[in-house]
């Protein structure tokens, strides 16, 4: 029995450290080893999380008075200044919830337009939509988990599921992006989320609602327009007045299957969206999207969707010639423009591909090709761009032809503003509604740059007229609270020999519009 | 009696030959991992970058661990990157940006937050997955082995460690990571142990920058605990930003 116990004992004595993970967790600390950590006290039952930031930024700009698109409403110089507060809740890990709001006070002026003449002529300061002061509730939402593998989101959430950075054609439920501004697109939209989340896989149904009305950020209808019948406004003539209101609802749906399949994300999409940020009704939709990392820099993605039919506005050639041929085709009940494609049995798709390389000192570009299915073709390009050269004549046609209560089908000169169905949920100034069919993004991004300094530049490029956009940035991230940023915006203007030639002139897409480059300074301090 | 003495004598010279033999690379590689990345945790730490004009920068995080693969750390200082998340799943790394509302996909070899960290220092502690491990003979130093590590995935942090660990209770104290080529890249230091809930560890290390020496960056863990067992729920990239 003693050789017995004695063996065991040298057995014990020979025991690698190594035999369990238990004996290593357990083990004595060292004689160096500190006291070991007072128990933590009890956990809050609810956390909240407060931060955000003050920014003010100004901005100069300057903006052509010939563009076919008026300058009259693009200040030359104005501020904003924005106070957000973003609050988050924890209640232990059964729900949580945060509220992103911001209060924005601006200040505009300097405007000019055109003298009749081709000339430049400054205007009276005077009210601009896009610059009074506004609330903007980012998200505002509360998530509960059920199980570990379902939860309910209600409330107002961005939701980005597609992995393209610059623009996500899967992405059909929030606002349309800024793509040369990343910070001016956090808005999100109404919602109702059923999320069920797997290891490797996650099922999601969305229910989205449109906001029909809203008083200064902050909505007060939804879905449905609050009054659809209100009492008739009629114009000067006494004519009554379209106000664009309805009595069906205005929403999306949007089911989503995510796996992380072979360390590739794909999800599958389908939506159904009835003139939520679109004039679609009712419309399926089907997607799909996937990204990889590829020699442990380079990440490849690509995403698309398809659909039948075009939310885009085409007009009659025969009836864009000459604003007589306008008006005859008006009078004849013909309507010279609208949405008429949007029932078309014809499959269209947009797609995303693109690839991020990141270099090993903080840095990345990506490029990203961009194809717009329902894009204008030159011909369809040419016939928005003339009616648009006939802007003036047409309001004044419009005009005459009320005042003999006369009015043309399709309310045509409506659909010219392409952004006109969509609400930003933020004062950005520029958002991205692509009228042709094939762009290119770049985007180079360096941070931490000799520590202290961000760079960024985002190129939008046009590939029909070689029209675009580039955006560059600078940042000092001068404390760890307080960051400057220098930025701006150029229009490339393209080559107008590619552009749509009308009324003797060569017109690029990114050249519709007046701005010609803008300059911002920004501090932002957070807290 | 004889035979009894005999077996004594023979016990008593194979108890040296067992009980102090030096370990494996092996068990040294699972002991590293058993230390520095425990099955399960939930820790809150701080990592300073000391620049090279000699300011600093403090980030506050909290690091939330399952099995052997799963990572999710959120930033809570400074301001500006609060709520900042970064989540690796596998061979995935995503960063959840909250002033985009979004997660992009990372490759692991990036700068943690621009320190001298890269983000599977902090984020893939598995070496016994990712590296082939072997003792050095001649350590260099009598109170210490020395391991060298060669990457064995394309997803490893370094292509090589050089790895000491103090013979008295198998702690890393020190640690070189090179290229392929053999350059080193940054050395660390081990210091500061502490026993968290149970779990004896170092609580600092310091990465010294060996691209830029005046640079360094220290990572101290305020605390750790190791008895968590969060939901799964907590590692997939829809759950980034709730």
């Amino acid at each position: 029995m003693r050789y017995f116990a004695l063996t065991i004992s040298c057995l014990c004595l020979a025991t690698p450290v190594f035999a369990d993970d238990a004996a290593l967790l357990a083990e004595p600390a060292t004689p160096d080893v500190a006291a070991p950590v007072e128990e933590a006290p009890a956990e809050p039952l609810v956390k909240v999380r407060a931060t955000g930031f003050l920014d003010t930024r100004t901005t100069g700009a300057y903006a052509a008075v010939t563009h076919l698109l008026p300058s009259d409403d693009v200040a030359h110089l104005a501020n904003l200044t924005e106070g957000n507060v973003q609050l988050k809740f924890d209640w232990r890990d059964k729900a949580s919830g945060l509220v992103d709001a911001s209060f924005i006070y601006q200040k505009a002026g300097l405007y000019y337009g055109n003298d009749g003449t081709g000339e430049r002529l400054q205007l009276a300061d005077h009210d601009v939509a896009a610059y009074r002061p506004t609330a903007v509730l980012s998200e505002f939402y509360g998530t509960y988990n059920f199980h570990d593998h379902f939860n309910v989101t209600l409330g107002k959430k961005r939701i980005v599921w597609g992995p393209g950075l610059a623009i996500n054609p899967t992405d059909l439920l929030n606002p349309p992006k800024d793509p040369t501004d990343p910070t001016m697109q956090r808005a999100g939209s109404w919602l109702a989320r059923l999320e069920a989340p797997f290891d490797l896989f996650t099922l999601s149904f969305v229910a989205a609602g449109k906001v029909t009305r809203q008083f200064g950020g902050i909505p007060s209808g939804l879905i449905y327009y609050p009054d659809a019948h209100p009492a008739p406004s009629y114009d000067q003539y006494g004519n009554v007045q379209a106000d664009g209101y309805d009595n069906r609802p205005h929403y999306a749906l949007a089911a989503r299957a995510y796996a992380l399949w072979h360390e590739t994300d794909i999800d599958l999409y389908w939506f159904q969206t009835q003139q939520y940020n679109d004039a679609f009704n009712y419309k399926n939709r089907l997607g799909l999207s996937a990204s990889h990392v590829f020699f442990n820099a380079l990440e490849l993605h690509f995403e698309a969707i398809g659909f039948q039919g075009s939310s885009k506005a085409y007009f009659d050639a025969d009836c864009i010639g000459s604003v007589a041929a306008f008006q005859g085709c008006g009078m004849a009940g013909k309507t010279p423009g609208g949405y008429t494609q949007i029932d078309d049995p014809g499959v269209r798709v947009k797609a995303l591909a693109g690839g991020r390389w990141q270099f090993g000192d903080n840095a990345s570009f990506t490029f990203e090709y961009f194809y717009n299915g329902e894009g204008y073709n030159a011909q369809e390009f040419s016939n928005f761009t003339q009616v648009l050269s006939m802007r003036p004549q047409l309001l004044s046609l419009m005009d005459s032809l009320a005042s003999a209560h006369v009015t043309i089908p399709g309310n045509p000169l409506s659909v010219l503003n392409p952004t006109a169905t969509a609400d930003t949920g933020s004062p950005q100034k520029y958002t991205f509604e692509p009228m042709r069919r094939h762009y290119a993004f770049f985007t180079y991004l360096h941070t931490l740059i000799a520590d202290d300094w961000n760079i960024n530049a985002v190129v939008l490029l046009g590939l029909e007229d070689l029209s675009g956009q580039i955006a560059p940035q600078v940042t000092w991230l001068t404390r760890e609270w307080l960051n400057l940023t220098l930025g701006g915006l150029y229009t490339i203007p393209g080559v107008k020999s590619l552009g749509a030639q009308v009324a003797g002139g060569g017109f690029t897409e990114n050249a519709l519009q007046p701005t010609i480059w803008r300059v911002f300074l920004s501090a932002r301090v957070f807290y | 009696m004889f035979r009894s003495l005999l077996l004594t004598l023979a016990t008593a010279l194979l108890v040296p030959a067992t009980a102090f033999a030096d370990p494996t690379a092996e068990e040294l590689l699972k002991k590293y991992d058993a230390v520095m990345g425990p099955v399960n945790f939930l820790a809150s730490i701080e990592m300073t970058a000391h620049r090279d004009d000699g300011t600093t920068r403090t980030y506050k995080m909290s690091v939330l661990k399952k099995g052997d693969d799963k990572f999710r750390a959120t930033f809570a200082e400074p301001a500006a990157v609060r709520g900042q998340e970064m989540l690796r799943q596998g061979d995935n790394l995503w960063v959840y940006m909250p002033n985009l509302k979004r997660a992009v996909r990372l490759a692991n070899r990036d700068s943690f937050q621009g320190g001298d960290f890269n983000n599977a220092d902090v984020l893939r502690v598995n070496y016994q997955a990712d590296y082939t491990a072997k003792l050095v003979p001649d350590a260099g130093r009598a109170d210490a082995w020395e391991l060298e590590l060669h990457a064995k995935t394309k997803d490893a942090a370094y292509d090589m460690i050089k790895l000491w660990m103090r013979k008295a209770d198998s702690q890393p104290i020190k640690g070189e990571y090179y290229t392929a080529s053999g350059k080193m890249l940054r050395m660390a230091d081990f210091t500061d142990f502490k026993a968290y809930n149970g779990l004896t560890r170092p609580g600092k290390i310091s990465m010294k920058n060996m691209l830029a020496t005046q640079r360094y960056s220290t990572m101290s863990w305020d605390a750790m605990d190791t008895n968590v067992n969060p939901p799964t729920g907590k590692f997939v990239l829809d759950d980034l930003g709730k």
